[in-house]
């Protein structure tokens, strides 16, 4: 919103490549400008300087986009809060919009609807229901489905897990990482979850105050651990108990410990040589 | 023994009349001063809960819900129980209310009927406790989400409640605002002896409490420490959680024939326990 009195720049000269295929994790503090970001990925807001280019679409300032329909279809957004994604009186035609809007009959709308309710671990009961009628994680896993449903080739997660219990969590980011290889997808996330940036991204972007200061694979990222907590991130879980027992065995650990199964072995090859 | 702060007796509810118990036969009780976490899968009914122990929800019978020895099923209470109860919703907006962040502050004050000078005072001390003491001009609607989320914390600091109820309200957070949001309830619950209700999925959070309840179906199926309620492996799997961290990685140790004497609910006690199994080694 320039030249009002609220403006304010969330975010500064951005400069960021994403190559067709990656698993992209975007982390910073909060009211760093990750949801702002995200937004300017399917256009649903416009840069006021500088341009945008997702596959052959062009997003620039000061420009009017022809194709934001198009645009919409190729890059699915599930939102940060739920809420601000649901809109129809029943959970089957909430979900069932986007095929629809995207020219499917009502039938086939449906037969979709049907498909993805498994996947996101959704009840047919609730079909019938009101989307505003449901628990926290019952409207994510509803906004989740009206975005899968639709097949996109660019998926834009904005704390997609937040409100879901925790096999709920694993399960979605498990049916994430599998339609990305399936699909061969592109995917953004943006999470507070130091673990799964560290488990699923190729490259992790992280801001701070609406700037992007660090881009790189985990392993590279989470090297910095001090510098991290002086932004409001940190390290892991797996690599915190890493650096703990590095401490107290006075030894040195691998720094890309970024799984359970990981962090297991490492502690059995630590236990075995003490043994010798 | 503590004093008994809340009581739920054989609490049954749905929202339909055709529809199915969201809540069956629900018992419970809280003492003051305590940290109590309520955890459970998607839908089980913790949020519908919540909204009985605040009075937005109202029992059929008396002697349901007692909440500091009064009835919510008599209206003359339900104001002093939700001055006395305050809780944080699971999506902020739902607290949302005013065009400015001091507002909408001010507007949970202004109804338990704070003097404006004591309003002021208690509007700073309150966003400066989550680090939003720069935005008291802002509009709430223009806020990020965590921002949001800490807005929809301090109106309810600001209130003194002697009862605070956390739906998920720190799910937005980043790392270091979640640990520090909770360290200031932490301060608060050791200087004015307040009660915490934190409803999570949070498992850490869960271990970092003195009771745990595990909601499942509606039904409270277990409740206790969390050093007792983490060892109940089925019960947990079957409530939609998963082990804490620290218990996990101790299983797959154990999968592996590393055999730990003592459950590590923590990643100290995990530390603590693998200096042990090497001395012994
Ligand atoms: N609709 C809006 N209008 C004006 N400013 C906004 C709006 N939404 C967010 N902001 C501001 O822009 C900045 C970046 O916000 P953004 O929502 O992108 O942060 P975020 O990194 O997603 O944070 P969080 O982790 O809390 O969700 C913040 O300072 C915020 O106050
Ligand atoms: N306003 C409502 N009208 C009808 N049914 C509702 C309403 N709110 C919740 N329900 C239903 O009641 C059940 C319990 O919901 P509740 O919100 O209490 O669950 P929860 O344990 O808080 O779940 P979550 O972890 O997803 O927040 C769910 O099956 C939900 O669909
Ligand atoms: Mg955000
Ligand atoms: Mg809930």
């Amino acid at each position: 919103m320039p030249n009002t009195p609220f403006e304010h720049q969330a975010l500064n000269n951005i400069n960021l490549h994403i190559k067709s295929g990656q698993f992209v994790a975007i982390i910073g503090h909060t009211g760093s400008g990750k949801s702002t970001m995200a937004q300017h990925l399917n256009g649903l807001l416009k840069p006021t300087k500088g341009s945008i280019q997702i596959g052959d679409f062009f997003i620039e300032a000061n420009k009017k986009n022809k194709q934001l329909n198009k645009l919409r279809q190729l890059v699915g957004m599930v939102f940060q809060y739920p809420e601000h994604q649901l809109f129809d009186e029943t959970v089957e035609k909430d979900i069932a919009f986007g095929p629809l809007n995207f020219g499917c009959t009502k039938e086939e709308a449906f037969r979709k609807v049907r498909d993805i309710l498994p996947l996101v671990k959704l009840d047919q009961e609730l079909l019938q229901k009101s989307p505003f009628d449901l628990s926290g994680g019952q409207k994510r896993r509803v906004a989740i489905a009206g975005v899968l449903v639709n097949h996109p080739k660019v998926l834009v997660l904005d704390e997609p897990t937040a409100g879901l219990d925790p096999i709920g969590r694993r399960q979605m980011m498990e049916l994430f990482t599998s339609l990305h290889k399936l699909e061969s997808l592109t995917t953004v996330l943006v999470t507070h979850s130091m673990e799964f940036a560290a488990a699923y991204a190729d490259l992790v972007v992280v801001m701070d105050k609406g700037s992007l200061v660090m881009q790189g694979p985990p392993e590279e990222i989470f090297k910095f651990p001090e510098q991290l907590k002086k932004i409001g991130l940190n390290v892991p879980e797996t690599l915190q108990l890493a650096m703990m027992i590095e401490e107290s065995f006075k030894t040195e650990l691998p720094k890309n410990i970024f799984t359970k199964e990981a962090l297991v072995d490492t502690i059995t090859m630590l236990l075995k040589k003490e043994t010798i | 023994m503590k004093k008994e702060l809340i009581q739920i007796n054989g609490l049954s509810f749905k929202y339909d009349e055709d529809g199915d118990e969201v809540l069956s036969n629900v018992d419970l009780t809280i003492h003051e001063g305590e940290w109590v976490s309520i955890v459970g899968h998607n839908g089980s009914g913790k949020s519908t809960l919540a909204k009985f122990l605040n009075a937005l929800l109202i029992p059929n019978e008396s002697n349901v819900v007692l909440v500091e020895g009064l009835d919510t099923v008599n209206e003359e209470n339900i104001w002093e129980v939700r001055k006395r109860v305050g809780m944080v919703f699971q999506n902020p907006d739902n607290q949302m209310v005013a065009t400015t962040v001091r507002d909408d502050v001010a507007f949970g004050l202004e109804n338990i009927g704070i003097p404006p000078k004591e309003m002021v005072a208690r509007i700073e001390w309150a966003l400066k406790r989550v680090n939003m003491e720069r935005y008291t001009e802002y509009e709430p609607h223009r806020l990020s989400g965590g921002q949001k989320q800490r807005i929809a914390i301090a109106g309810i600091l600001a209130m003194r409640p002697s009862i605070i109820i956390l739906d998920e309200a720190t799910s937005m957070l980043d790392p270091i605002g979640r640990q520090e949001v909770l360290e200031t309830v932490r301060m608060l619950k050791k200087e004015d002896g307040i009660t915490v209700i934190n409803i999570t999925h949070d498992l850490e959070e869960a271990v970092n409490s003195d009771i745990v309840f595990v909601m499942n179906r509606g039904n409270i199926k277990i409740h206790g420490t969390p050093r007792y309620i983490f060892q109940q492996t089925e019960e947990i799997i079957g409530a939609g959680l998963e082990l804490p961290f620290s218990l996990e990685v101790q299983k797959q140790l154990k999968s592996k024939g590393y055999q730990l004497s003592n459950a590590c609910l923590t990643k100290e006690d995990l530390v603590n326990e693998l200096w042990k199994l090497r001395l012994k080694t």
